[in-house]
Order: structure tokens, then sequence, then C-alpha cells
């Protein structure tokens, strides 16, 4: 028998009625920590404000080309006049940069935060998202009709192939060149002896890599920043000496006679002379005969008398018959025959010569070289140094008429171009720019150095400009 | 809190949102032009539903301080607690584009996952703690009368002592009434039975010695053999061979008051453990709902 019997009434003993008077010391914990850590977290942010700091409410830092005025928030947020906020317009970015249209047929201008996202640390802003692009590219419509351009791209994966090498097109260069005999072994070179041509024997990009080995001796390397054509990589005013350098060694210069052809393919005109006429006009080349042969009639008064036959090939040479005609007849004579060879043959290896009259110049057809294949986009040689030429240009060897387009086709560069952890960037902006920068505004600054420099948070200009682009913006 | 049948729809409900939410957080997140982010309309979107979710958790409290609005059980205000808490860690995340940006942010996402972190190691320690106190501790008081209670105990304890021993030095002699009062039958001395004086020795040496420390001293209670029932049970076998059966009866009282000790000790343990996050996770939730504020009103500001 149990002798602590737990009855009804001993068990009501136990409890004290007062007992939710007493603090319980985990509620009290509780309570105690409770407003604690908030005040804490108010007390930090209160610390941070008083101090002057944004710090905690930034998204991040600012970009590495605004993190001089990074504190000075109002250099960027602009009170909105109808509420509280402090958004980013696309006028605070105007008064410091152009931003060009992008075409003049689009429809839809997106604001300048929505593709350069600030406080992202040193991440670059022009660093931009594909989605920036195929916001319209994926279906574009253009406010003049049909796009010009490819309706739909994606990505870099569904990139169309380049357009010089959609349908039957040709490359509409007239110099008559055969890549295929000229990459053969054992080709008779200067002096005779046997060379093996390379790529970069005529192929350089503008600077930075020597003397053309086939050029006329001593030639300095042509500096070639890209053409005419070229649009921009970047903001051209603000470009640098570095920046100019890697554009001139981005492109290949477009090969010259006296780069690339002078050592093996000497224009030479007469056995008597050791000398070849110069890589001109027709004009100019006239000119330079007739001024020879007046300078060899000069020293040879005989050849008067000798009779004329037309210039061969040194081996055969043809016995001299006497005869007589004037000093004018004879130049006229053996300028016309130097020509005929020249314009027939030597020239017409690589020209396309047009005689429209009888004893007048012919006119040559503009060469044609296409210097950029691609004009709306960029690209480096340089940044692939690494690979071989022909990895990318892999028909060269067997291409034997110039109308070939020698391009590498999209698939090459998707080959290493994609959207996978190990493989180069395939971003739309590796390649391609959104703003035209041949229509950029240069304009006055509208702040002085003590807006930069003041300690204050509070940023305004001393005056204000607002650059034409900006109005087409808006 | 089990989590039985009656959970049901909360995790459907829960699910159901999640999957509406990762559906519309894919497309957005891939049509971003500079990735997903809390400005965007989407965004924003996100951020909304999920501090109106983390103010409904916080209502819990209020809910709890008032139990008499007619808003609802609150059974149901936990469950909704509970669930549309934790959805509200997907939602802060598709806010925030997976991207830890600036400090507050950073804090703030760092107080989200502790807050929804503790709850959940909560949840799980409310579901499981109170089965286990229910098998360890049949003898459960209120937890704010253990200390009552073990007063209580001592008194009784001391009684038994005295009783059976006679006077003991620093223990108080209870009256007459008071043994009467207690209920409890009288003690081998009182219905006359002989005991030898070494018996009442040995049995006083172990209550003052052995058994009074472990009701009275904190540290006792965890370090006591007492402490231990097997090796409780074993000392107690020890006695019961040692004294005469007229002190058994005696020993059972002992035995029995020691084993409420214990229960009282493990309920008091327990009860920390189901507790004690709480420390954790009401502080840092009103923390966050500070901080998130703050957040709300400047990031809308700028």
């Amino acid at each position: 028998m149990p002798r602590r019997p737990r009855t009804a009434k001993k068990l009501a003993q136990r409890i004290e009625l007062s007992y939710f008077e007493r603090p319980h010391p985990l509620r009290r914990w509780r309570f105690i920590l409770s407003v604690a850590v908030p005040a804490v977290a108010l007390l930090w942010l209160a610390v941070v404000r008083v101090s002057g700091s944004r710090t905690p409410y930034s998204m991040g830092p600012v970009s590495a080309s605004h993190a001089f005025f990074g504190q000075k928030c109002s250099a960027c947020h602009v009170a909105d006049t109808v509420s509280f906020r402090y958004s980013v317009s696309d006028q605070a970015c105007l008064a410091c940069h152009d931003g060009p249209i992008h075409q003049a047929a689009q429809i839809f201008t997106p604001s300048c935060s929505s593709c350069h996202t600030e406080h992202l640390g040193r991440a670059r802003l022009i660093n931009v998202s594909d989605v920036s692009c195929t916001q319209c590219h994926a279906n574009l419509s253009t406010a003049n009709g049909a796009p010009h351009f490819v309706r739909t791209v994606l990505s870099f994966a569904t990139h169309p192939e380049f357009a010089p090498l959609r349908g039957n097109s040709k490359d509409p260069g007239t110099i008559k060149f055969n890549h295929q005999v000229h990459l053969q072994a054992n080709l008779i070179g200067p002096d005779g002896r046997r060379v093996q041509l390379a790529c970069n024997d005529c192929h350089h990009p503008g600077a930075g890599r020597g003397l053309w080995p086939y050029g006329v001796p001593g030639i300095e390397a042509v500096t070639f920043s890209g053409g005419t054509e070229y649009a921009g990589a970047s903001n051209v005013s603000h470009r640098s000496s570095a920046a100019e350098k890697r554009l001139e060694l981005a492109y290949m210069a477009p090969p010259t006679y006296s780069n690339t052809c002078f050592s093996c393919h000497a224009l030479e005109f007469d056995s008597r002379f050791s000398q070849s006429v110069p890589h001109g006009t027709p004009a100019k080349v006239d000119a330079f005969l007739r001024n020879e042969y007046q300078q060899y009639l000069a020293s040879h008064p005989s050849a008067l008398r000798e009779t004329f036959s037309p210039p061969r090939l040194p081996e055969k040479p043809i016995a001299p018959t006497p005869r007589v005609v004037t000093s004018e007849e004879w130049v006229a004579e053996q300028t016309a025959a130097a020509e005929n060879l020249l314009w027939r043959k030597t020239c017409a290896e690589c020209h396309t010569l047009t005689v429209s009259a009888q004893n007048s110049l012919p006119a040559i057809a503009p060469s044609r070289i296409t210097l950029r294949w691609l004009p709306n986009s960029n690209f480096s040689h340089d940044s692939h140094r690494m690979v071989t030429c022909e990895s990318c240009h892999s028909g060269i060897s067997s291409s034997e008429l110039t109308s070939d387009v020698n391009l590498p086709s999209v698939r090459t560069c998707q080959q290493c171009h994609a959207q996978r952890a190990s493989a180069a960037p395939a971003g739309c902006y590796e390649c391609h720019t959104y703003h035209d920068w041949s229509h950029e505004k240069i304009y006055p600054g509208k702040f002085s150095l003590p807006d930069f420099l003041k300690d204050s948070r509070n940023f305004a200009p001393t005056s204000g400009n607002v650059p034409a682009t900006a109005a087409v913006l808006r | 809190m089990l989590f039985d049948q009656t959970h049901r729809k909360w995790l459907t409900a829960t699910v159901i949102i999640l999957i509406v939410a990762t559906a519309v957080y894919i497309p957005y997140a891939l049509s971003s032009p500079q990735g997903p982010r809390g400005g965007s309309a989407t965004g924003l979107a996100f951020g909304i539903a999920a501090f109106a979710l983390m103010i409904f958790a916080g209502l819990l409290g209020a809910r709890k301080k008032v139990p008499v609005w007619r808003v609802g059980r609150a059974q149901t205000w936990m469950r909704g607690h509970l669930w549309l808490g934790l959805i509200s860690l997907p939602l802060v995340l598709f806010h925030a584009g997976f991207h830890k940006r600036g400090t507050l942010t950073f804090v703030l996402m760092i107080l989200t996952f502790l807050v929804v972190a503790s709850g959940i190691f909560g949840a799980i320690l409310q579901a499981y703690i109170p089965r286990r106190m229910t098998i360890e501790v049949p003898m459960e008081t209120i937890y704010e009368q253990i200390d009552h209670v073990r007063s209580q105990l001592r008194e009784e304890a001391d009684q038994l002592a005295t009783a059976a021993c006679g006077t003991i030095e620093g223990v108080r002699a209870p009256a007459a009434t008071e043994i009467a009062a207690s209920g409890q039958t009288a003690s081998a001395v009182e219905i006359g039975v002989e005991v030898s004086e070494e018996s009442r020795a040995q049995l006083r040496e172990f209550y003052v010695c052995r058994m009074r420390p472990f009701l009275n001293t904190p540290a006792e209670r965890r370090s006591s053999p007492l402490a231990d029932a097997p090796r409780a049970a074993g000392l107690f076998e020890e006695l019961r061979l040692l004294l005469p059966p007229e002190l058994h009866e005696t020993l059972k009282d002992f035995e029995s008051i020691c084993e409420e000790e214990r229960q009282l000790v493990r309920q008091a343990h327990l009860h920390r453990i189901l507790h004690a996050w709480l420390l954790v996770h009401v502080p840092l939730s009103y923390g966050l709902l500070v901080l998130v504020a703050v957040h709300a009103v400047m990031a809308l500001r700028f």
C-alpha cells in the first residue's frame, strides 16, 4: 500500500495560485531580447546615418568608373517632382554621357539603367545582358516596315549565318588572286629561291608586327584601325592610346602591292632597264615610261637608227635592224610597246583593265578589297592569335577565285563561344555595340571640379548642357 | 504541435504558392535584361508578398497575447504562422534574385534564414519533445510550479525522515497536526515498532548526506547518484538489505520522492529545450520586421 497517496486534495495543495505573477525566466529573456535586437538594429542604422554613410542602403558598390563620386547619391538619384522617390533618370546619365540611338527605325528605347546596371561592384557597365538585346531582337519590329536585319535572334547559339555567307554572296574584290596557288609549296620566290608562303606573310594586323617579308625592303607596316566603316567598340572620342593600339591589332591591314607582292612580282617592262615601273595609276606609269625612254635615248643616241622590235623576254633577244626615226617618234614607239606589255600582261595578271579608245590609257577597276566583312560587329584578330589562321579560315588553301568569301562561318565561332561553363563568352556585347557612336555628340561638361571635390552628398551641376542626342532619346 | 492530417491543407496551399511563384520567377528571371532585381515590378511583387507573410507570421504573438479576439483559432494561426512563414523564404529569394547585394539586404537575408531555420527547428522540437515528455515525465506539473512542488517534496521528505529517525540537525520536526494534514500514514516509530539506534543512524546518514542535498542543491540534482534512476535503485536496494523491514516503507517513500524529483529535473530540462529556441526566433523576427520596414522605405525611395 503506497504511503504517499496522490489524492486530489494533495495535488491541489501543490498549486501555488500566484505563480503567474512571478516572472518566468525564459519569457523575461525573450522580452528583453525582443526589445534589444530591434533596438540594436535601429542603433546600427542611426550610427551609420550620423557618420554620414549610406552604405547599408546601397545595393552594392558602384562601378569603378563612378567610384569617385560613389558617396554622392544625388549625382544619379534625382528627386521626383510628385513623389518621395529619388530615382535614376536617363537625364542623370546624359548629364555626363551621350547615348546615341541604336537605329533610326527602332520602336523602343530602353532606359539607360535597364541595360547598364549600377551597384554591381567592379563589373563593367558595358557588360550588358543578352536579354537587353533580345527584348527587341527576339522578334524585331521597326518603325518603317520589315526589319533590315534578321527578325529573330535569341542567343549566339541561334545566331544566323553571317550576311556575307548567306545565299550566293561573292567577294566584290577585283584583284585576281588565287589563294590555292600562293599557298602551294616550292613557289619561286625572290631571287629565284623556293619559298612556302604563310598567311601572315601577306596578312598583318595594322601595327606592331614588324616588316613585310615580301614587301618593298624597309617599308613600314601600315596603320589600319578598322577602316572608315568602323562603328566603334568604345567611345571614339575617349579612346585611349592603348585602345587605339588594340584596334590596330584587331583588324588585318589590306594587302597592298608594295607590302606583299613586290618581291616576287616585279613590274618589269623592258630588258634594257633594271628597274620596274611604279605601282600606280596608268597615267603615272605612262609618265614614268616616257621619262625613262627619253633618258635612255639621251645616253644611247644610236638607238634611233635601230629597227624597232617590241620587247620580248630577255632570254630571246632579237637583233636590232638599222633605221631612222625622230626622238619623239622613238619614245612614243617604245612607250607604246612597253605599255602594251604592261596593260595586256603584267598589270592584267591582277587588275581588270578597260581600254576605251585607241591610244588612250586604260581604266583600272577599283580593287574593292573588303576591309570589314561584318561592319556591324567588332572582332579582334589579336584576341584570337593563339589559333592558327586555317583553323577558322578552313577553306583558304583550296580557294582559287577572288570571288570566294573566305570568312569563317558563325558555326566556327560557335564551337568556342557558347553558353556553357567551359566556353568563351557568347554574349551579344562581345561583338556588337548598342549605341551608334558614329552619331556621338561632343558637348561641354556641366560640372566643375568643386562639384566633385566638395565634401557633400548633395551634388548639383554648376551649369546645364544636355547633348542633342538626349533630345532624340526623349 | 503534431504534424497530422490537419496540416494537409496548409501543406497543399504552400506547395501551390511555391509552384506558382516559381512559375512566375523563372520566365521573369530569364527575360530580365540585367537579371532578376528586387526593384523590378515582379521583384517588388515578390518582396511585398514576402513582407506581408512576415507580418502575418509576426501577428501570431499578438494573437496569443489577446486570446479573446475572434480572429480564428489559435491553432489555425499557428499553422498559418508555420507554413506561410516558411513560404516567405523562397519569396524573399525570388525578390532578391538569389543575389547578395548591399549590406542591409545581406543582413536581412541572414536574418531571414536564421528566423526560418530556428522556426523549423522549433517546429520539429514542438512535434517531438511533448511526446517524449509524456513518456518520460508522467508526473509532469506546470513548469512554473516546479520550484513550489520541489519545496513540498523537501518538506515531505523532512517529515518522513524526522518521523523515522528522530530529530535531525538542521531539519525542522513537523508537528503532529502537519503529519495528519499531509495524509501520510504514521511512521514506524510512532506505531511503536522497535528500531535499533544503529539503523536509525544509517537512515539518518543517508538522508542527510545523500538525499537532502539531492533535493536541496541544484548542482547535486545533476551529480548525485540519486539523479540516475538505476544507480538510485541500487542505493535503495543496498539500504533495504542493511535496514530492518520496519524502515522499508520509509525507504519506499524516499525512493518515490527521489523519482518525482528526477522527473522534475527532466521536465525542466525538456522545457528549456522546448522553449529556448524562441530566444533566437522571436527576437530575430522582431529585428527582421523592423529592418525589412526600413529596407522597404529606403528601397522605394531610391
